[in-house]
């Protein structure tokens, strides 16, 4: 268990910056998600954490002491990777003990500790299988198991779960959330699920082009986003272009009283299920221009003035593309943001 | 299709019959003039010779011993260099890899000729040291892409999954690299055996006929025109060959069975 610290790292592969000037402090036991979509650098961050490649610029440190140029087997610090690279050789026992083989653990201490990981991993009776003998869920585990062997100071997860079927996935995430709360380890999980940054992380760090734009709780980044790329991460959301001034907020639906002193030219995000259906014909009529069934809700696109709104509506308000139906759109709880530079809203 | 295939296979496999079977005939026959279509008089010259005097096993174990430190010293030549081609990325590497391939486009007397000068200014014309430089030539292109191969197979995100769990260098290449690379150095080292173990021309040359080898003790009985001999011996040549390939097989799979394990 640790805490760890990154600051000002900086990465560039041919003349482009992966990572730039990223600074982050997990702390000691804390879960973090790092979430980006491909591209974004998060992989690169925890390659650099566990000293598999190179960094340009920047410390890392674990315990306040530096490693940035402690090698690879000296990090106690465990990476496991999507690909899972277990070793083909090696049945399930000897893949789990290792890393404490390495480090001349003795061999009655090798089998004790393997013996709590295949109980606590629910790996029993499969032990002397080889990991061509494992189904996908198995294989999984015993990566995670070969890591927590050596019990690390910081638990590096990249995209684990990524190839497995989702009901396998959810039970795999509930397992290492539950495992990781037990063991109180440092933990950095990278995913461009946001799902699951958000319900397995104790924070989110949400990177985009080798920065990170935003840290905080999931609650946090999910309701209050600080800017229009993190909250694009977190699916279809509505984005209205007005301007603010004393407290008013004047877009093309009217003029509204928002709680907040920011002025300027802004954007207000509304996400889709903070907008009902007015049964009152008041509000902002749309022209529905397709649905989506997605099991619990329906998902509906509005048209309006040429610009799409997603809003959500239970099945006995069932409507047909080409309806029109009035919105309650809540101005005043919506999130204001800087406008992008590079896209125009409604 | 499938007839077609099978045909295929059964032809291959008649061709190599027929020609062995004549070997065999030949090994065990005294007189066999034209235009008889059946052999004259058969003895056991050629076997008692080739399999019944120490001479030719000592010429053999000789050969198997100069071919193995070939092998050997060849892999370990292949190794680092099959490593670099599939890991790393440098500048001319694709004229590294093309050269590689040079023994097997250039035709080795081109090569041994100029080797062969340089070699006498050097003190290694005539003697043992020159053969297995020599030697180590033809088996290159085939140690290296064999390797090479297998090192891609393996890749080295594994290794540094070993390295990550806390092995340090040596103990990557022991307990990963070596074990998972290992049907790769096998079969490289059998292709390279083989070939060591068939070199005539540039023996000859280089080892200026001081260093005997089973290719070698061969020859001067194919051409005097002593088939019986020729074939006799040719025979314990195939043998000793199959042995090996058998051996290599055997040891690929006690790997995939036993130091699986571990």
């Amino acid at each position: 268990m640790a805490k760890i610290q990154l600051e000002g790292l900086h990465k560039s592969y041919d003349g482009v910056k992966i990572l730039n000037n990223i600074s982050l402090t997990v702390e000691e036991g804390e879960f973090m998600a790092l979430l980006g979509t491909s591209g974004s650098g998060k992989t690169t961050i925890l390659h650099a954490i566990a000293g598999t490649n190179e960094l340009d610029d920047g410390i890392i440190k674990i315990n306040n002491q530096e490693i940035t140029n402690i090698p690879v087997n000296k990090r106690h610090v465990v990476l496991v990777d999507q690909n899972l690279l277990l070793f083909p050789h090696m049945t399930v026992k000897a893949n789990i003990g290792f890393g404490l083989r390495m480090q001349k653990v003795e061999r009655s201490l090798i089998k004790k500790k393997a013996e709590e990981l295949i109980d606590l991993l629910a790996l029993k009776g499969h032990e002397n299988k080889y990991p061509h003998q494992l189904s996908g869920g198995q294989m999984q585990r015993v990566a995670i198991a070969r890591a927590l062997a050596t019990e690390p100071y910081v638990l590096l997860l990249d995209e684990p779960f990524s190839k497995l079927d989702i009901s396998l996935r959810n039970s795999m995430q509930k397992l290492v959330s539950n495992l990781q709360k037990k063991l109180g380890m440092t933990t950095i999980l990278v995913t461009h699920d946001k799902d699951e940054a958000l319900s397995m992380a104790d924070r989110v760090a949400i990177l985009s082009h080798g920065k990170i734009i935003q840290v905080g709780e999931p609650y946090d980044v999910y309701e209050h986003p600080k800017s229009i790329v993190v909250s694009r991460y977190f699916g279809d959301r509505n984005y209205f272009d007005g301007s603010m001034l004393d407290g008013k907020f004047t877009c093309s639906h009217g003029v509204f009283l928002v709680d907040s002193s920011k002025e300027g030219l802004l954007t207000m995000i509304i996400r889709p299920e903070e907008i009902t259906i007015s049964l009152n014909r008041k509000g902002v009529l749309v022209t529905i221009e397709s649905t989506f069934y997605k099991g619990d809700v329906y998902t509906y696109v509005g048209k309006k003035n040429n610009n799409d709104i997603f809003f959500y509506g239970r099945e006995q308000e069932r409507y047909k593309v080409g309806d029109e139906i009035w919105l309650n759109i809540p101005f005043k709880q919506g999130v204001l943001v800087e406008r992008s530079k590079h896209e125009k809203n409604i | 299709m499938k007839l077609l295939k099978k045909s295929y296979v059964y032809f291959a496999i008649g061709i190599i019959l027929f020609f062995l079977l004549t070997m065999i005939l030949w090994s065990l026959i005294n007189q066999w003039p034209w235009p008889n279509l059946w052999p004259k008089q058969f003895d056991l010259r050629g076997l008692k010779f080739a399999f019944g005097s120490m001479k030719s096993y000592r010429i053999l174990l000789s050969s198997i011993g100069l071919s193995g430190f070939v092998t050997v010293l060849t892999l370990l030549i292949c190794y680092p260099a099959a490593r670099a081609l599939a890991f790393y990325d440098f500048k001319g590497k694709k004229l590294i890899s093309f050269l590689f391939l040079l023994p097997l486009i250039v035709p080795m007397i081109t090569v041994v000729l100029g080797i062969h000068i340089n070699f006498i200014k050097l003190g290694l014309a005539n003697n043992i040291t020159g053969v297995v430089l020599v030697h180590l030539l033809p088996g290159i292109p085939y140690g290296v892409r064999l390797m090479e191969t297998s090192f891609r197979q393996i890749g080295q995100s594994i290794e540094l999954q070993a390295q990550v769990l806390g092995a340090k260098r040596w103990q990557v290449f022991w307990y990963i690299t070596l074990p998972l690379l290992f049907p790769g150095i096998i079969m490289a080292g059998t292709m390279i055996y083989i070939i060591s173990f068939s070199q005539y021309f540039i023996t000859f040359l280089i080892g200026g006929g001081k260093v005997m080898t089973f290719s070698l003790f061969i020859f001067p009985f194919i051409e005097s025109g002593d088939r019986t001999l020729a074939s006799a011996l040719s025979l314990l040549f195939i043998s000793s060959i199959y042995l090996v390939l058998v051996f290599s097989n055997l040891l690929v799979s006690y790997y995939s069975k036993n130091v699986n394990s571990n």
